[in-house]
């Protein structure tokens, strides 16, 4: 049994007959150890698929369908249940490390919380474990560290810092919203591979969300490619890499400096944007924008197999199949 | 850090001495010879000039000034034209009255405002929220002397629970003297709670929003937790700024209070003095008034430093 599975689940802004889905009909699962990745432009629902699992979508969202951790449905939870869960069993790493942390307080205060939170750990104890966690994090000076304030450090060191509180009460699930899109090129590559080096450590489950497919390649085994609320493609990530099936995949991956992916060719970009969640009608999202779009993507395409493991939703796979790759 | 407090305690200086120039200009160029008041239309020319010499008139300004000045720090405010005492004694007595009362009225305030502004946000945009949004528009409106005179029908005339105004003196004990001053405080608090209730809960719906109240959920806060711990005192910061600002209204407020509740405080001295035209402590009840008002804000300030360390380390 997978750590977390999701099934079928709909993510809806509003109610009754004006609703709109913003997340439709997505499964994934994540496993102990794994690193899964969501990938996908700004607005796709990715995070808010992030922020459903911990049952904190803002208000006037509502998420249904299944999402089973530990054997246990997340979405039927009460509130005091998701409490337990979150940032015990359940850890959450964000996008914007300035403004992730409170900022009258100190550091040291801001990861003990959920330490005397859910642990029971007296304010010394868990003061003790606090300082062994910045260790961890390779804090320079850790214990001066403790007695800090937000913006006396760097954005990298501030990351950190959310890392070590997430990490806090030794989750088996980790969730990682773009952890590294704020920061500076080299101090990404350092904080993700101190994410790596946690996961291989502690074996949690890592899904990390982010629409920086260098980043996708390095860390994670599996990625589902979602478009406008719909995942399109998904599979292992080597595979998905050298072999992408959905035209919006391939398109991405034209979008990206192939040198970091080890080709040579020209950078593309994606006509159009994303459709607002109002403005997306029946059938493929993705046709506005695709160069192989036709009548029958008036239809929404299921996700059909193609190969081990893997799934993609696209009338045109055939034909995908058979051209050159780009 | 202590660069900050220095500079503050610098402002809170330049701007006491600014208030004593602008009090004695404005006095000086007020037409009225504190002399002829005194004596009366009908006073010799002789006995005036006398008057004015024992007054020190006949001195030019800026002498007068500098006396002031001196005698300020000294702790000398001169002698009152009507009453024939100290200032100082005459401020002294009625400070007893009206720090109470308005320590009082503004705890009230404070109170009652963090009570209705967390229950307001934390039920946004549910019935409670419109239902504290109500009260505190209606409490925006009364005028507190109105207030007052309500609050004495009920309380005073009709249930008999309080006395409907006097002072008996804190020298009658605590309780009978805080009892004499709590429907004054009352009717000063309401309208001042009512404001900051609103700028509470505006404030903890801004800092709400924010996206360390998220993390602190992530955390495995609860809503309330959250909102304790980690919004409220982020939210603390403007809702400081707002209670600065209400003192002095508060101060203003303690005039027409005092005067329906017949309190013998600084609100009516300087309502008296006025009438009989008694510069001397017109003058330096004013000066008073607003260095109670400059310390509160320089409070206010400090109170900044203490709660965010962002502007502890700025400087």
């Amino acid at each position: 049994m997978p750590l977390l599975d999701v099934q079928n689940l709909f993510i809806r802004i509003g109610r009754g007959e004006s609703a709109i889905d913003v997340v439709r009909d997505i499964s994934f699962s994540v496993g102990s150890g794994e690193i899964v990745g969501i990938l996908g432009e700004s607005g796709c629902g990715k995070s808010l698929t992030a922020f459903s699992v911990l049952g904190l979508l803002p208000q006037g969202l509502s998420a249904a369908g299944q999402i089973k951790f530990d054997g246990r449905d997340l979405l039927s939870l009460g509130e005091q249940d998701l409490c337990a869960l979150r940032g015990n069993r359940i850890g959450m790493i964000f996008q914007e490390p300035a403004t992730a942390l409170n900022p009258v307080q100190t550091v040291g205060d801001q990861i003990a919380e959920p330490l005397r939170l859910h642990t029971g750990m007296g304010k010394r104890e868990a003061r003790a474990e606090t300082l062994h966690l910045l260790e961890r994090i390779h804090l320079p000076n850790p214990r001066a560290a403790l007695d800090v304030y937000p913006h006396q450090m760097s954005g990298g060191q501030r990351q950190r810092v959310v890392i070590a509180m997430a990490l806090a009460c030794r989750p088996s699930l980790l969730i990682a919203d773009e952890p590294t899109t704020a920061l500076d090129t080299t101090v990404q590559r350092q904080i993700l591979d101190l994410l790596l080096d946690l996961v291989d450590e502690t074996k949690s489950g890592l899904l990390l969300i982010t629409h920086d497919i260098g980043v996708m390649a390095e860390m994670t085994e599996r990625v589902l490619v979602m478009y406008g609320g719909v995942i399109v493609e998904s599979g292992p990530t080597e595979k998905i890499i050298t072999d992408p099936a959905h035209p919006y995949t391939r398109a991405l991956l034209r979008a990206v400096p192939q040198r970091a992916l080890g080709y040579d060719t020209w950078l593309e970009s994606i006509p159009g944007t994303v459709p607002a969640p109002s403005e997306r009608l029946r059938g493929c999202l993705f046709r506005s924008r695709c160069s192989l779009a036709g009548p029958e993507c008036e239809v929404q395409p299921d996700l059909i197999p193609r190969g081990p493991d893997r799934v993609a939703a696209c009338w045109r796979l055939p034909q995908v199949d058979g051209s050159v790759p780009a | 850090m202590k660069l900050s407090l220095l500079h503050r305690l610098l402002s809170w200086a330049v701007t006491l001495l600014a208030v004593t120039a602008i009090v004695f200009l404005v006095l000086e160029i007020l037409p009225g010879d504190p002399a002829l008041v005194l004596l009366g239309p009908d006073a010799q020319p002789d006995t005036l000039a006398a008057l004015r010499l024992q007054l020190g008139l006949d001195q030019p300004a800026y002498i007068r000034y500098g006396a002031w000045l001196a005698g300020m720090l000294h702790g000398d405010l001169g002698t009152s034209y009507t009453y024939g005492i100290p200032v100082t004694e005459l401020i002294g007595s009625r400070l007893k009255v009206t720090i109470p009362l308005a320590l009082l009225a503004m705890s009230l305030a404070i109170g009652l405002a963090l009570v209705l502004g967390i229950y307001a946000a934390s039920r946004h945009n549910r019935p409670g929220d419109y239902g504290v949004m109500a009260v505190t528009q209606i409490g925006v409106a009364i005028p507190s002397f109105w207030l007052g005179m309500l609050l004495i029908l009920f309380f005073s005339l009709t249930l008999r629970w309080f006395s409907a105004g006097g002072f008996p003196g804190w020298e009658a004990g605590f309780w009978p003297a805080m009892r004499a001053l709590l429907l004054p405080a009352l009717a000063l608090a309401v309208a001042q709670a009512a404001v900051l209730a609103r700028v509470v809960r505006a404030a903890l719906l801004d800092v709400l929003g924010e996206d360390f109240v998220r993390t602190a959920r992530a955390k495995g806060l609860t809503r309330a937790q959250a909102l304790r711990r980690h919004a409220l005192r982020n939210a603390l910061i403007p809702v400081a700024t707002v209670i600065g600002l209400q003192f002095a209204h508060l101060l203003a407020g303690t005039i027409v209070i005092e005067n329906v509740f017949s309190l013998p405080g600084l609100g009516r001295l300087i309502f008296q003095s006025i009438n009989q035209r008694d510069l001397m402590v017109i003058k330096n009840v004013v000066v008073f008034l607003a260095a109670i008002v400059i310390t509160v804000n320089f409070v206010v300030d400090l109170f900044y430093l203490a709660i965010d360390p962002r502007l502890r380390h700025a400087s």
